[in-house]
């Protein structure tokens, strides 16, 4: 059996404010292989994206463990929590989430910024990840200037730039039509299965489900067996 | 990474184009004004020009007379009967200079009146002040005693009644009286108060001698030391003679109050109204000054926090996408400080700009008569440091809130 990437264990998550508690995940223990594509689907509302918070440190749970490959997250400190997701998580988002006033390879760079890395060999690596996802010669173009589709392609390029483990996909597809969804989706499955990254998405699409190695269904913050 | 962020800062300048030319223009002007301000101040304190030795002497320059009961109080500059009796006698300083204040004269040249600034001073004068003589010399004690019609004129005065032409052994009519010109000095700034004057003449050179009998106005005398350290000493010796203060109606005016100063010490009086207390608080006068440039440097610090704080919103996506890849909230702080040096060093430099234009165009108008400010290098610096300061102060609240944001919910918004 290979290691595993992800475990969490028994967590949960409630969002409160002066009257009300709301339970966003409950109780959730999963097991995720490295190397392992999964799918967490389920309707709107029901948690898949606080889970894939949860799992790429963006937010902390109310309650449970969570260990990432091989390590237990036990610290709460900014820092370092800012650091684990720099070496071991790649974001990729439904709304590519870019910034608009750099260039694609700008944008690319930002995860390696936060390294000690010489600049030249930033910029070397945001080649080469552009290079992956087929958008080197847009380098130098603004991301309003690219298609949605080539635009996530830009946000992929970025999540595996500093060649995290894992790839964390919160709807990738969710904002492009089904020939670009494809393509991502193609790329996607090509980093797990020739880059043997870790990749969870979350999707809504059964079609696009029915592509990785597993899918887990959570409906009103609990997984569904 | 530098680079990303300047990149960052400057695309970010550009988003907005109008509140960004607001901002900037805000920090541009503030500055200006502060560094005229402190090149103002530092032309009248600073020990340049005929001023040069400026630190070996302490200025006498107001007086006030009054009796126990204050029914009577009288106060301006000194008059001769006081220098008479309580500052010439005294005999801790090296040199006691004394001048009139500039009082203006009337040359006619070729039919066109002229008003030159004329001051009337004693031979020390020249000794105590370092005057940069052009050509001929100052006029000497005999001549003062005799009063002898000899006048030293500026470069300005040079141009004004003789055409620039050599002037020394030409004569000229001021007020009636008819004077050899003796000697021309380099121009001095009317910022510089103990050797400002466009015309110099004994001060004995007048038609009348009415002022002989005046306690009050219009001299200021100089104490002057070869060795500064021994100023205090003056300073004491001055103060113990004015309880020997004794005028011709002792009943009406019985306490004399005057103080020895350096140039800045007379500032922080004037500028305190503290003339005639004892201690001059030039501490205080700093402090207020600079409690005045920080009120100052408020208006454009709060905008600037505005501006920042309304930009959370618009970058939520990026403060949510640099977290999500690795960016601690103290890395963030460091970059969001870093855009607001750059702002705040675009608005700086133009406003240094800016207030070195200013200063040129205020030497160019001549409302400050031969004003000579100097560019120098602690003016820069320190309008400099203002910048840093300003920066920091309008930049670490609006980053500490922006870094602080919370991934998840910064990726929500953005």
């Amino acid at each position: 059996m290979s290691e595993l990437a992800i475990q969490l264990h028994e967590v949960s998550k409630t969002y409160r404010t002066d009257r009300i508690e709301t339970v966003a995940v409950h109780d959730i223990t999963l097991d995720v292989r490295q190397g392992e594509m999964l799918a967490i689907m389920g309707p709107s509302g029901c948690g898949k994206s606080t889970l894939l918070n949860l799992i790429g440190l963006l937010d902390e749970p109310s309650e449970g463990r969570i260990n990432l490959l091989g390590e237990e997250i036990r610290t709460s400190r900014d820092r370092d929590l800012a650091r684990l997701r720099n070496e071991s998580i790649g974001f990729v988002f439904q709304s590519f989430h870019l910034i608009p006033d750099l260039r694609v390879v700008d944008n690319v760079e930002i995860p390696l910024l936060y390294r000690k890395l010489p600049a030249a060999e930033r910029r070397r690596l945001a080649e080469t990840a552009l290079e992956r996802v087929g958008l080197a010669s847009r380098m130098h173009h603004f991301p309003t200037q690219l298609s949605g589709g080539q635009q996530q392609r830009v946000a992929i390029a970025r999540a595996i730039v500093g060649e995290p483990k894992i790839v964390l996909a919160d709807e990738p597809t969710g904002n492009l039509d089904s020939h670009m969804g494809d393509e991502i989706m193609g790329i996607l499955e090509g980093l797990n299965r020739d880059g043997g990254s870790t990749v969870i998405m979350v999707t809504h699409d059964q079609e696009k489900a029915d592509r990785t190695d597993r899918v887990v269904r959570i409906f009103d913050g609990q997984l569904v067996h | 990474m530098f680079r990303n962020y300047l990149i960052t800062a400057y695309k970010v300048l550009l988003r907005r184009k109008f509140f960004s030319f607001v901002n900037i223009f805000g920090i541009a002007l503030t500055l200006a004004v502060i560094t005229v301000v402190i090149a103002m101040l530092q032309n009248v304190v600073q020990p340049l020009g005929a001023e040069a030795r400026a630190e070996n002497y302490l200025g006498v320059r107001d007086l006030m007379i009054t009796n126990e009961e204050q029914t009577s109080t009288s106060s301006w500059a000194i008059g001769y009967r006081f220098l008479e009796t309580q500052v010439m006698p005294l005999e801790t300083p090296d040199r006691i200079a004394f001048f009139a204040e500039p009082r203006e004269g009337t040359v006619f040249v070729r039919g066109q009146k002229v008003s030159p600034r004329v001051v009337r001073a004693n031979h020390e004068y020249w000794n105590v002040l370092a005057f940069d003589f052009r050509d001929g010399r100052p006029f000497a004690n005999d001549e003062v005693s005799s009063a002898s019609r000899v006048a030293v004129i500026n470069e300005a005065m040079q141009v004004a009644l003789f055409d620039g032409n050599p002037a020394v052994g030409k004569r000229f009519d001021l007020d009636g009286m008819t004077f050899e010109v003796i000697g021309v000095v380099a121009n001095e700034p009317e910022t510089r108060l103990d050797a400002f004057g466009e015309i110099w003449i004994p001060y004995t050179a007048t038609a009348t001698d009415g002022w002989r009998k005046n306690w009050i106005g219009p001299f200021s005398a100089l104490l002057y030391a070869e060795d500064r350290d021994r100023l205090p000493v003056i300073r004491d010796e001055f103060t113990a003679r004015l309880e020997t203060f004794v005028h011709d109606d002792p009943e009406e005016w019985s306490i004399a109050k005057a103080t020895a100063n350096s140039k800045l010490e007379a500032l922080a009086r004037e500028f305190l109204d503290r003339r005639f207390a004892e201690d001059s608080r030039v501490g205080l006068f700093f402090g207020a000054v600079f409690a005045a440039m920080v009120a100052f440097m408020f208006l454009p610090t709060i905008n600037l926090i505005n501006l920042n704080v309304s930009r959370i919103l618009e970058r939520a996506g990026e403060i949510g996408v640099r977290k999500a890849f690795g960016a601690s909230t103290r890395t963030l702080v460091g970059q969001f400080l870093v855009e607001n040096l750059v702002l705040s060093f675009v608005g700086g430099i133009l406003g240094v700009i800016l207030g070195f234009a200013l200063l040129a165009f205020i030497e160019s108008t001549g409302m400050i008569a031969y004003a000579q400010f100097q560019f120098d290098v602690g003016t820069v610096l320190a309008a400099f440091a203002m910048i840093v300061v300003f920066a920091v102060l309008s930049g670490l609240y609006p980053a500490l809130r922006m870094a602080r944001m919370h991934p998840v919910g910064a990726l929500r918004r953005g």
